[in-house]
């Protein structure tokens, strides 16, 4: 890959010769959760030049065509430059001075006059992790609030339940190098070729070198990932969880569980009266025989001839699975999420190389800066719950807070949180780097409960690099550092930082 | 203007066919890899919006092409021609 790299290098500079005198820094991009290493070319302080990183371990020298564009991010005329407040509905801009002293006025009022739950946070996969942890210690260690949330709330919380409620912590235990080693590959609700490039281009490579690799897609869509594949599953949107009952019970009509694996490693549970109960192998093959391949073709749509291949393939393993949004972000999502663990864990398809339930993440950061950090209302770093009071302790103890800040019960999840905002029970909010007011649901309330001029109007600061559809409703407008202006550390996908 | 280097990965069988059909591409050019399933691609176009819709569009659709990735891509001539440079201070 570095031969490729440095070819593609000597012919633009043969081209252009432009070259002359420019200094070359290590970065990581910073648009998705690939995590490509790249190498930023710049001349003083303006960026001129972008490529991939030759020695990056996993990427090796390979960035997609977002990346062309990270130089261009930085310097655009568009981006915010000044604190601005707003003054009966226009924006004026004020000093840094000024802009620090309202916000931590209104952030103060607000937590003496209705205490600590008044306030909020917001945060972002974008945030540099550095940016997260800080926000979760003052929010949780320092004035004493579990609401503290962030946009992966809207994407990654259906595997975040998963892998929680499947393995008992959150984060996958896969890593690109699996790529390698499979000989089945899952793409469940992936656009890999176009969100994830470089990790496509991967898993192309590896079929190209070794022709008995086999991929299953897995999605309504036919989208660029369905040519590679060796079967596509194309279900009525929605009813994918069908699709998987069925490959199970294929798998386990036709002998192809890992009867061994299932004995020392698997419990199979239901949940009766809002309780997880055992119910064992047994209990988990008869519910799965009300989903043959010719049920869940009458439901999903998908051929049963499609389904037995399926699940025939995903059998020849070592088996790895990607999946993304098409599986996260719905409705039974973690249910979604916990039917790709059961395939693994029934097979013994995890935790060996080539071997892995995988949930990609769509956000440079939402692993490393919301995920590790604990960056959402019922969590605290590092797989740590507010809910045990060991946890809490620890961190206490960590962070220098007084014993007994950090308050046991989670606090307002995303959309509770807006909710509370709306209703001017959040007296004061701070949103760091993401847009709710354009990517949250049921949006005109949301945009209201930010913006709408009304009496004890909750006060709302923004963070951000350019303008969006929730600065333009905000009360206060700071400038965000972008990616090459700040140091800081991205987690990506395969949690390396 | 701006000036990428990229790679696009092939289809093994039919690789010399779509290398002339990329090389039809207005604003690309191939040029030999070490591995087979690849073909170096440099492409020169107006601005980046540009090249981004040759590789994305152009490039990945042609026939025999599986993927297409940059490596290396210079932008300074489009950042000097004052468009994107101009800040309010």
């Amino acid at each position: 890959m570095a031969s490729v790299a440095g070819v593609a290098c000597q012919g633009a500079l043969a081209a252009g010769n432009r070259d002359d005198k420019v200094q070359w820094s290590k970065s990581v991009c910073r648009f998705c959760g690939t995590g490509c290493g790249v190498m930023v070319g710049h001349k003083g302080d303006k960026l001129v030049a972008l490529r991939g990183d030759p020695k990056h371990p996993t990427t090796k020298g390979l960035v997609c065509a977002k990346a062309l564009f990270l130089p261009k991010i930085v310097q655009s005329p568009d981006r915010l430059r000044h604190p601005m407040v707003r003054r009966n509905g226009r924006y004026e801009r004020i000093s840094w001075d000024d802009a620090m002293d309202l916000m931590a006025d209104k952030f103060t009022d607000a937590i003496k006059t209705h205490g600590a739950d008044s306030v909020a946070f917001y945060g972002s996969g974008q945030a540099m992790t550095e940016e997260s942890y800080l926000a979760n210690m003052l929010f949780k260690g320092g004035i004493g609030t579990n609401n503290v949330e962030g946009n992966p709330r809207l994407c990654m919380a259906s595997a975040v339940g998963g892998y929680v409620s499947t393995f008992g912590k959150d984060e996958p235990m896969g890593c690109y190098d699996d790529i390698w080693h499979a000989k089945t590959i899952f793409l469940v609700g992936s656009n890999t070729a176009e969100c994830h490039p470089v990790i496509f281009d991967q898993i192309l490579a590896h079929k190209q070198k070794d022709r008995a690799v086999n991929i299953i897609v897995l999605d309504p869509r036919k989208s660029p990932v369905a040519g590679s594949a060796t079967v596509h599953l194309d279900p009525i949107p929605g009813y994918d969880l069908a699709v998987l009952h069925s490959m199970a019970h294929c798998i386990i009509r036709d002998g192809y569980h890992d009867t061994g694996f299932i004995d020392k490693n698997v419990q199979f549970k239901v949940v009766k009266d809002g309780k997880p109960a055992k119910v064992g192998f047994d209990g988990y093959v008869e519910f799965l025989e009300g989903f043959t391949p010719e049920r869940a073709e009458m439901i999903s749509g998908v051929p049963a001839e499609k389904i037995e291949e399926a699940a025939r393939l995903f059998t020849h393993g070592p088996t790895l699975s990607f999946w993304t949004m098409g599986l996260n972000q719905r409705t039974r999502g973690v249910w979604a999420n916990n039917l790709m663990h059961n395939l693994h864990l029934i097979t013994g398809q995890i935790g060996k190389p080539g071997a892995s339930p995988f949930s990609l993440t769509g956000q440079p950061n939402a692993c490393g800066g919301v995920r590790d950090t604990g960056t959402l209302c019922h969590i605290l770093p590092y797989g740590r719950s507010v809910k045990k009071a060991g946890d809490r302790k620890a961190m206490e103890k960590l962070w220098g807070s007084t014993p007994g800040t950090i308050p046991s019960k989670p606090g307002l999840h995303t959309v509770a949180m807006f909710k509370a905002l709306g209703r001017d029970e959040i007296k004061a909010m701070l949103i760091l780097t993401t847009n709710p007011g354009q990517s949250m649901p049921n949006l005109h309330g949301v945009r209201d409960a930010i913006g709408k001029p009304r009496p004890n109007k909750p006060f709302v600061a923004v963070i951000d690099a350019y303008p969006t559809r929730t600065t333009e409703i905000a009360d206060l407008v700071l400038p965000a550092a972008m990616w090459s202006e700040k140091a800081g550390v991205f987690g990506m996908s395969e949690r390396r930082y | 203007m701006a000036i990428v280097g990229a790679f696009a990965r092939v289809e093994v069988s039919g690789r010399d066919a779509t290398c002339g059909l990329l090389d039809a591409i207005e604003g690309v050019s191939t040029f030999e890899l070490e591995e087979v399933e690849k073909v170096g691609l440099l492409i020169e176009a107006a601005d980046l919006d540009a090249v981004h819709g040759l590789i994305t569009r152009d490039v990945r659709r042609t026939r025999g092409v599986l993927g297409a990735w940059p490596v290396y891509a210079n932008t300074e001539d489009e950042l000097a021609d004052g468009r994107a440079n101009e800040q309010e201070d």
